[in-house]
C-alpha cells in the first residue's frame, strides 16, 4: 500500500515537472530555445500524417502558412500577438514568430525566429504577408530592447536588464522575463499537446 | 547678526543650487525621453517604407507587372519559384580636389605652404527588389536592399 502511495506521488510529481518544463531560456541579448531546437516524439504517426495535423494546427490557430520557407519536410508559419500591456509590462510588447517544424515519421523538430516589438506610444501594429512591421499612421515604436544602460531605465520600463558604466548588469524586471518566457512556452507546450493527441 | 547673514546666505545658496539641480535633472530626463521618442520614431518611419514595398507579397506577379512595368531579370529556383529583379543602378561623383603649394625664396627656403585639398567623392550602388513567385503566380515573398 506505502509502495503504491509513494508511486503516485513520485507520478503526480514527475508530472508536474514536465508540465511547468521551461523550454526557452531568456539572457540580455535574446530569448533562446534550449539547445536551439525541441523534438516531439511521434512514433505512430507517419511524415504525411505530422503534416496533416500542422495544417490543421495552422488552421485552428489563425496562424499563417509561409509558403516561402517551407518545402517537402518543413512546414513553416508565423503568428503575430500580443505578449502584455504597457500596464503590466511598461510597454505594449509585440511578438511576430516564425515556427519551422521540420517533420520526419515518428517526429518534429521545432526551431523559431522571433522578433518582439515594444509599443511604448501605443502604436497599433500590422503585420504583412512579406512578415514586415509597421505602425498605423507611423506612430513610433521599436523592437524591444531586452537590456538598457541604467540611466535611460525610466525611459524603458520594459527592459529585462540594465547595465551600468562599468558594464555590469542586473536584473531590474524580472516579471518581464517571466512574461515572455512563458509565453514562448505556451507555444510549444500547445503544439507538443497538439500533435501528441 | 554677521552670523545671522552668513547662514541667510549659506541657505539662499544651498536652495538655489537645488534648484539648479532640479531644473537639471528634468531637462535631462526630456531629453532622454526625447531620444527615445526619435529613436522608435526613426524605425516606424523606415519600417512604413520597407512595408509599402514589401506588402506587394500575396499580390499576383501580373499586377505588379502592370505597375512596375518591365523587370531586369528573372531566375528560377531549384524548387520552381521565379524571382523577378527589378535593380536600379546609381552612380555619380562630385566634390572638388584644391592642389596644395609651396613659395621659396632664390635660395630654396620655404616662405609659405600650403597642403592640397581632396574633397572628390563618387558612388555606385544598385538598388533591388526581388520579388519570389509561387507556381500560381502569387508573389510569396519579396526581399530589398543594396547590392
Amino acid at each position: 500500500m506505502k509502495k503504491i502511495f509513494v508511486t503516485i506521488i513520485l507520478l503526480v510529481v514527475v508530472k508536474t515537472m514536465s508540465a511547468q518544463q521551461s523550454y526557452f531560456t531568456c539572457d540580455e541579448i535574446a530569448v533562446y530555445l534550449n539547445k536551439g531546437s525541441v523534438t516531439i516524439n511521434l512514433p505512430n504517426l507517419s511524415k504525411e500524417e505530422i503534416k496533416q495535423k500542422i495544417q490543421s494546427l495552422i488552421k485552428e490557430r489563425n496562424y499563417v502558412y509561409k509558403p516561402y520557407y517551407s518545402n517537402e519536410s518543413l512546414v513553416s508559419f508565423r503568428d503575430f500577438a500580443r505578449i502584455c500591456d504597457k500596464s503590466k509590462c511598461g510597454s505594449d510588447l509585440i511578438a511576430k514568430t516564425i515556427f519551422h517544424l521540420a517533420c520526419n515519421a515518428g517526429f518534429v523538430k521545432i526551431t523559431i525566429d522571433y522578433e518582439i516589438y515594444s509599443s511604448f506610444y501605443g502604436a497599433e501594429l500590422l503585420i504583412n504577408d512579406n512578415d514586415d512591421v509597421a505602425s498605423k499612421n507611423d506612430v513610433p515604436f521599436a523592437p524591444y530592447e531586452f537590456q538598457i544602460w541604467d540611466k535611460y531605465a525610466d525611459e524603458y520600463p520594459e527592459a529585462i536588464y540594465v547595465f551600468n558604466k562599468k558594464g555590469k548588469t542586473k536584473v531590474k524586471n524580472g516579471e518581464v522575463q517571466k512574461t515572455i518566457l512563458n509565453f514562448f512556452n505556451r507555444y510549444i507546450t500547445d503544439i507538443k499537446s497538439y500533435l501528441e493527441n | 547678526m554677521k552670523n545671522l547673514i552668513l547662514f541667510s546666505v549659506f541657505v539662499s545658496c544651498l536652495s538655489t543650487t537645488s534648484s539648479i539641480l532640479k531644473a537639471q535633472t528634468l531637462a535631462s530626463n526630456n531629453t532622454k525621453a526625447r531620444a527615445r521618442y526619435n529613436k522608435d520614431k526613426v524605425y516606424a518611419t523606415t519600417q512604413r517604407k520597407i512595408f509599402n514595398i514589401t506588402s506587394w507579397a500575396g499580390a499576383s506577379i501580373s499586377d505588379l507587372l502592370a505597375k512596375w512595368g518591365n523587370f531586369t531579370r528573372k531566375n528560377e529556383l531549384p524548387n520552381g519559384i521565379m524571382v523577378y529583379s527589378f535593380e536600379y543602378t546609381y552612380s555619380g561623383s562630385g566634390g572638388k580636389y584644391t592642389p596644395g603649394y609651396t613659395v621659396t625664396d632664390q635660395f630654396g627656403n620655404v616662405l609659405e605652404e600650403k597642403a592640397g585639398k581632396d574633397n572628390t567623392y563618387s558612388y555606385n550602388f544598385t538598388e533591388y527588389y526581388d520579388f519570389y513567385v509561387d507556381k500560381n503566380q502569387f508573389i510569396i515573398h519579396v526581399k530589398t536592399g543594396n547590392r
